[in-house]
C-alpha cells in the first residue's frame, strides 16, 4: 500500500513537476489523518461521571462521549439508540426498565462489562456522597437488580418517564468498577477507564486530553487513531488555529464570523439550532415582579426579533414558547409583540406612572431593577444584558447591571430567597438529557422550599400548582400523546404567567477543516468527534 | 464580597442545599475559620496547599506542571531584552543626537505607553490573522513563542535601551574615554573594552526592578496567547473562585519574585567588582 | 506635549457627555458593527453604540480610576512613610516589614487577587490599583523623611519639645511633597495600564460603563469583522499613558533639578 503510494508519487513527479506539491501534501495528510485535533472552548479538568461529573461543561462531556459507553446512546438527533444495552423493555407503570446487555464487551482495562458493572455504576451515581451533581437525573432511581450476567432491571421510586434520558445523559457513562477500585474514588477523575470507542492516552487537566482508538471495541475500531482535545478559550485563537491547520475541528464559532468562514475554501461550517432558550429569569419573590402584568410588560418591552436578526446575524430565532423549537414536547405560543406602548399601558394598570424625570413611579417610589449578567457563559450575554437594560430604561425602569464572572454565576443565581441579589438574570437552560419534560421541571416546578436554595433551576420561585400537576402527569402517564398534551398545557400556562422575559434560541456553530467527516454537532451544544475521520 | 464558597461551586448546577452541606462537611468548610486556617498552614509546611476545587485535591503538582511554560516565556523575554535593548541603547548613545538616537527615543516612549495585551492583539492581527505566519495560541513549537515573548518583553526592551543609553552617555563623557578617543582609538573599540561592563549594570537593574512587571505581565500575556503557564491558570482560578489555587499561585509568584531578586543581586556582584569589595 | 495632551483628556473627562456626538449607551440595533462613517467617526460596536462617544465618555472612568488610585496610594504611602521614618523604632520595623512583604507580590497579581474578592465595579478597580502603589511610595517617603530628620533644624525642634504633628506638618511634609508629586504623576501612567489590564481580564467595571480595557476585551471577538473595536480603545489607552509619562518626566525635570537627565 505504502509502496504503491510512493510509486504513484514518483510517476506523478516525473510527468508533471508542477503538481508535485499536492500529492506530497496528500501523503502527509494520510499519515496525519490518524490524528484528529479538536480545539475546545472549555477546559477539561476531570473525567469522572460521578464525584462532581465531567468538568467543565460541556468540554468534559464531549470527551466522555468518546471515552465511555452508556447503556443507551443518543444519535445526532437525540433519539435513543442501543449502546451497551442491546434492547430494553419499559414497564407499563413506568417504574422500571429491563435491559438486555451486550455480550463480550470489555472495559479498556480488560475487565468484563456485565450486570454487576451496571449495578456498581448506577449505585455509585445514586449515592449522594459519591455523586453530588446531576441529582435530578439520579434521585428518582430506587435500585438495580441483577437478573443474570447479561440482564439487569433498574427501578425508580415513582413513575419516571425520563429514565432512559438519564442513562443516555453523559453522567450515565459506565466506568470500570475494577478501575475505580484501583485508582480510588477520587483518582478515577484523572485516570478514567471506560468501554467506549477510545481509551485514555494522556490527560493534562485544564489543557489537553489525548485519546487512542480502543482495540476490540464492540462497534469496530474507530477510523481515527488518535483524538486530541485542546483547550483554546478565545474564539479568535480557535479560528486562527483552524486556519493554520493546528486543529481540525473547533466549536463555539462566533456567529459574526460565519459568513467570512464560509467563503474560505478549506473550512466547513456547520450550524444547528440549539435546545437552549435564552431569557431573563425573573425573581418573583419581590414586588412588583410578583405581578404577572409587570412581567408581561417586560416581555413586551424587548425587540426580540431585531436582536435575533441583527445582533446574532440571523443565527438565532426569537422564542415563542418556554421550550426551544426542536425540544421534544415544544408547543408554540402567541409571541409577546414588541410594543413600548403596550408595556407602558400594562405597567400603568398596575399603578406605575411616569414621575418628574420620566421614570416610572408607584406611590412616589421609582421602579428599579438589578439585572444579573454572566460574562462569556452564553453567547453575547453581556450584550443581551446591555440591550435589555436600554429597553427597560425606555419604558421608564432604572436598571443596574451586575456582572458576575463565569465560575461564580451559577452560584449567584441559586441563592436562598433572602440572599437573592437580582430582579432579573440572564439565563439559558440546556436540557442535556434531551428531555423537554426535564427542562420544564427544572425551571418551572415549584421548589420544595422557596426560602431555601432552589431545588433545581427555579431560582425565581415560580409556583403554580396547576403546572406542577401537569408535569407530574407527564412523568407518570405511559401514553406519549398524553405526556405531550400535558407538557403543552403546562407551557401555555407558564407562557401566560411569564416568569421569564423570553428572548431567543441561538444556533450552535462548529467548524472544521474540509475533508473532516463525521463530526457530530448535537443540539444540546455538544460537538462530538467520536466518529470523525479525515478524508484526504 | 461575592457570595458562595467552594462547596457550592463544586456541588454544581443541580445540587440541593443538603448536597452542598454534605460536601461542605467533607471539605471541612463547616469548621471554625481559625481551625481551617491552622489546618491550611500546617498543610503548607508539608507541601499540601489545601483543597483546590479545580483539581479536586492539592493543586501544587498541577501548578508546578505548568511552571516550565511560564519559565520558558520569562527566559525568552529576558533574553530578548538583553539582545535588543542593550545594543539599541548603545547604538543610540554612540550616535548621540543622530537619527538612531531619535528613533530609539520615539520607540521607547511608544513601547512604554502601549499596554502589552494590546500590543499582543495587534501582533496577532498582523502576523497571525492577516498573514498566517505565526501560530497565535498555546505552545505548538518554538514559533509559537515569538509573539508572547515580544508582547511581554516590549516594555523591558524599552526600559533597558533607555537606561543603557543614559549610562553609556555618562561613560562616554568621562575622561578616560575622551582620552582614548583623542588618541585615535576607534569608537567601537572604546565601547567594547571599557564601557560594555558598565552598560550591563543598568540591564540587570532594570530586570531586577521590573520583576513585578515580568511576573504580572506574564499573566496577561499567557491569557491572551493561551500560553499553558501558571498565569493563565491563575485567571481560570479567579473565574472558578478556586481561592486555594489563587493562593498557591500567588505564593509561587512571590517565591519567583524573591528568587529573581536574589539572582539579580548575585549578578550585580559578579558584574561589578567594586561591590565585591564593599 | 504631555501636558497639553493630558489637558485634552481632562477636558474630555469633564465635558464627556456634552461633547460626545451620541449618548454612550444609545443603541442602534439595526446598525451594529458599522465601520467608520460620516455619522459614526469611529464606527459602532456589537450592539450599535457609537464608539467615539463611548471612548470620550469612558475617559472619565479611566482617568478617575487612575488619578484617584494614585492619590489614595500617595496619601496612604505618605502617612505610613512619615510614621515609619519619623518615629523609627518598632513602628518603623513593623511598617517596613509590611511594605517589604507587600512589595514581593507583583502589582498585577495583587490587583487580581483584590479585584476577585471585591468583585466588579469602580471601587474594586480603584482598590486593586491602589494596593500595589502604597508600599513603594511609603518606602520612598520614609527615606526622604530619614534624610530630613537628620537636619539640624528638625533636631532642634524635637529638642525644644515641638509636638510631633507640628514638626511633621511644618518641616517634614513639605520636603517629601515634591518627591511625592513627581512620583505620583509617573505612577499615574502605570495605574492606567494596570486598570485597563484588569478590565481586559474581565475584572473591571460594571457594564455598560465604557471603560477602555473592558471595551477592548469585549471587542476581541469581533477582531476580524470590526477591528476598530479593538484598535480605538488601545490607541486611547496608549495616548493617555504617553501623556502621563511625558508629563511626569517634564514635572520631574522642572521640580527636581538634581535628577540627571
Amino acid at each position: 500500500m505504502k509502496r504503491r503510494t510512493v510509486l504513484t508519487l514518483l510517476s506523478t513527479a516525473a510527468t508533471s513537476p508542477l503538481t508535485l506539491g499536492s500529492p506530497l501534501r496528500a501523503l502527509a495528510q494520510a499519515t496525519a489523518a490518524r490524528t484528529l485535533t479538536y480545539g475546545q472552548s472549555g477546559a477539561v479538568n476531570s473525567l469522572d461521571p460521578a464525584q462532581g461529573a465531567f468538568t467543565t461543561y460541556p468540554a468534559g462531556y464531549e470527551v466522555a462521549y468518546c471515552l465511555y459507553d452508556r447503556l443507551v446512546d443518543f444519535d445526532e438527533n437525540l433519539k435513543f439508540v442501543p449502546q451497551l444495552a442491546e434492547a430494553w423493555e419499559v414497564a407499563p407503570d413506568l417504574k422500571s426498565i429491563r435491559f438486555r446487555l451486550r455480550k463480550n464487551v470489555r472495559f479498556h482495562d480488560g475487565t468484563p462489562f456485565n450486570a454487576q458493572a451496571v449495578k456498581f455504576n448506577v449505585e455509585r451515581l445514586v449515592d449522594k456522597a459519591r455523586n453530588p451533581t446531576n441529582r435530578p437525573l439520579w434521585d428518582p432511581v430506587a435500585g438495580t437488580d441483577v437478573v443474570d450476567e447479561h440482564t439487569v432491571v433498574i427501578r425508580t421510586k415513582a413513575p419516571f418517564s425520563q429514565l432512559l434520558n438519564s442513562l443516555a445523559h453523559g453522567s450515565g457513562s459506565l466506568v470500570s468498577p475494577a478501575a475505580v477500585e484501583k485508582h480510588t474514588e477520587k483518582g478515577i477523575a484523572q485516570n478514567p477507564v471506560g468501554a467506549g470507542p477510545y481509551r485514555l492516552e494522556s490527560f493534562t487537566p485544564g489543557q489537553e486530553v489525548v485519546l487512542r482508538a480502543a482495540d476490540g471495541y464492540w462497534g469496530g475500531k474507530p477510523a481515527t487513531d488518535r483524538l486530541v482535545f485542546k483547550y483554546i478559550l478565545e474564539a479568535s485563537t480557535r479560528i486562527a488555529a483552524l486556519r493554520t491547520g493546528s486543529v481540525d475541528v473547533i466549536d463555539s464559532v462566533p456567529v459574526q464570523l460565519v459568513a467570512g468562514l464560509r467563503k474560505e475554501a478549506n473550512i466547513e461550517v456547520v450550524v444547528r439550532p440549539s435546545l437552549r432558550p435564552m431569557g431573563l429569569a425573573i425573581n418573583l419573590s419581590r414586588p412588583p415582579y410578583d405581578d404577572p402584568r409587570v412581567r408581561r410588560a417586560l416581555n413586551h418591552a424587548i425587540p426580540v426579533d431585531t436582536i435575533a436578526e441583527r445582533v446574532f446575524f440571523g443565527f438565532a430565532k426569537a422564542s415563542d414558547a418556554p421550550l426551544a423549537f426542536d425540544t421534544q414536547g415544544y408547543q408554540k405560543q402567541r409571541p409577546y409583540e414588541y410594543s413600548v406602548a403596550k408595556a407602558k399601558a400594562l405597567l400603568g394598570e398596575v399603578g406605575f406612572q411616569p414621575g418628574a424625570s420620566g421614570q416610572l413611579e408607584r406611590d412616589g417610589k421609582p421602579l428599579k431593577m438589578t439585572l444579573l449578567a454572566s460574562d462569556g457563559l452564553f453567547p453575547g450575554d453581556v450584550s443581551i444584558a446591555e440591550i435589555a437594560q436600554r429597553a427597560f430604561q425606555q419604558i421608564g425602569i432604572d436598571v443596574t447591571i451586575s456582572k458576575i464572572e463565569r465560575g461564580s454565576y451559577w452560584d449567584a443565581l441559586r441563592q436562598e430567597r433572602a440572599a437573592l441579589a437580582f430582579d432579573l438574570a440572564v439565563f439559558g437552560f440546556n436540557p442535556s438529557n434531551a428531555s423537554g419534560l426535564y427542562h420544564l421541571e427544572s425551571l418551572f416546578k415549584s421548589n420544595a422550599d422557596d426560602a431555601a436554595r432552589p431545588t433545581v433551576w427555579n431560582m425565581g420561585r415560580y409556583r403554580n400548582p396547576k403546572v406542577d400537576e401537569l408535569l407530574a402527569q407527564a412523568n407518570s402517564n405511559p401514553d406519549p400523546a398524553k405526556q405531550l398534551a400535558a407538557m403543552g398545557e403546562a407551557q401555555r400556562i407558564v407562557w401566560e404567567d411569564a416568569p421569564y422575559v423570553w428572548l431567543h434560541v441561538n444556533q450552535n456553530v462548529t467548524a472544521f477543516r474540509k475533508g473532516v467527516k463525521g463530526v457530530e454537532l448535537w443540539p444540546i451544544v455538544f460537538t462530538i468527534p467520536r466518529r470523525a475521520r479525515v478524508e484526504a | 464580597m461575592v457570595p458562595g464558597d467552594e462547596a457550592t461551586l463544586m456541588a454544581g448546577a443541580t445540587a440541593s442545599q443538603s448536597d452542598i452541606d454534605l460536601l461542605r462537611t467533607r471539605l471541612g468548610l463547616d469548621r471554625p475559620m481559625v481551625e481551617q486556617y491552622a489546618t491550611r498552614l500546617a498543610g503548607l509546611a508539608r507541601g499540601d496547599f489545601g483543597y483546590s476545587s479545580t483539581f479536586r485535591g492539592n493543586p501544587l503538582p498541577h501548578v508546578l506542571a505548568r511552571l516550565p511554560a511560564t519559565l520558558v516565556l520569562m527566559a525568552a523575554a529576558i533574553t530578548l531584552t538583553v539582545l535588543l535593548g542593550l545594543p539599541a541603547g548603545m547604538v543610540a548613545a554612540v550616535r548621540h543626537n543622530g537619527w538612531p538616537d531619535y528613533l530609539l527615543s520615539l520607540l521607547v516612549v511608544g513601547l512604554l505607553a502601549i499596554p502589552n495585551f494590546w500590543l499582543g492583539l495587534m501582533l496577532i492581527v498582523a502576523l497571525s490573522v492577516e498573514r498566517g505566519w505565526l501560530p497565535s495560541f498555546g505552545f505548538t513549537g518554538w514559533a509559537s513563542l515569538v509573539m508572547p515573548t515580544l508582547a511581554l518583553a516590549a516594555r523591558l526592551v524599552a526600559l533597558v535601551a533607555r537606561m543603557t543609553r543614559g549610562v553609556m552617555l555618562d561613560e562616554l563623557a568621562k575622561d578616560y574615554v575622551r582620552t582614548a578617543r583623542a588618541k585615535g582609538l576607534a569608537a567601537r573599540a572604546v565601547v567594547g573594552r571599557h564601557v560594555l561592563r558598565n552598560a550591563l549594570i543598568p540591564t540587570v537593574t532594570v530586570i531586577g526592578l521590573q520583576t513585578g512587571y515580568l511576573l504580572g505581565g506574564s499573566v496577561v500575556v499567557e491569557r491572551l496567547f493561551a500560553w499553558p503557564g501558571v498565569g493563565d491558570l491563575m485567571i481560570n482560578a479567579v473565574g472558578a473562585r478556586d481561592y486555594t489555587l489563587v493562593q498557591t499561585i500567588t505564593i509561587l509568584f512571590v517565591a519567583g519574585f524573591l528568587l529573581i531578586n536574589l539572582l539579580v543581586d548575585v549578578l550585580y556582584v559578579l558584574i561589578n567588582p567594586r561591590l565585591r569589595r564593599a | 506635549m504631555g501636558g497639553s495632551l493630558l489637558f485634552l483628556y481632562v477636558a474630555l473627562a469633564a465635558l464627556g457627555p456634552w461633547v460626545a456626538p451620541y449618548g454612550e449607551n444609545e443603541q442602534d440595533l439595526l446598525g451594529v458593527l458599522a465601520p467608520a462613517s460620516q455619522e459614526h467617526w469611529l464606527g459602532t460596536d456589537q450592539i450599535g453604540r457609537d464608539l467615539l462617544s463611548r471612548l470620550v465618555v469612558g475617559t472619565r472612568f479611566t482617568l478617575t480610576a487612575a488619578v484617584v488610585s494614585v492619590t489614595l496610594a500617595a496619601l496612604l504611602g505618605a502617612m505610613l512613610g512619615l510614621a515609619a521614618g519619623y518615629f523609627g523604632g518598632r513602628v518603623d520595623t513593623v511598617l517596613t516589614g509590611l511594605a517589604d512583604l507587600l512589595l514581593t507580590v507583583p502589582n498585577l497579581i495583587l490587583a487580581i487577587a483584590i479585584a476577585s474578592v471585591i468583585g466588579a465595579g469602580m471601587s474594586g478597580l480603584i482598590a486593586a490599583t491602589t494596593a500595589g502603589f502604597v508600599a513603594p511610595l511609603a518606602r520612598l517617603i520614609r527615606s526622604r523623611v530619614l534624610e530630613v530628620r537628620q537636619e539640624d533644624y528638625v533636631q532642634a525642634a524635637v529638642a525644644v519639645g515641638v509636638p510631633d504633628a507640628r514638626i511633621l506638618a511644618r518641616h517634614v511634609l513639605p520636603h517629601a511633597t515634591t518627591t511625592l508629586v513627581i512620583e505620583v504623576s509617573l505612577l499615574a501612567g502605570q495605574a492606567v495600564l494596570l486598570g485597563s489590564a484588569l478590565g481586559f481580564l474581565g475584572l473591571g467595571v460594571r457594564p455598560p460603563a465604557p471603560e477602555w480595557g473592558t471595551m477592548l476585551s469585549g471587542g476581541r471577538e469581533f477582531l476580524e469583522v470590526a477591528p476598530h473595536l479593538v484598535v480605538a480603545p488601545g490607541v486611547a489607552i496608549s495616548l493617555l499613558v504617553f501623556a502621563f509619562n511625558t508629563f511626569g518626566d517634564g514635572l520631574r525635570d522642572w521640580l527636581d533639578p538634581r535628577h540627571p537627565r
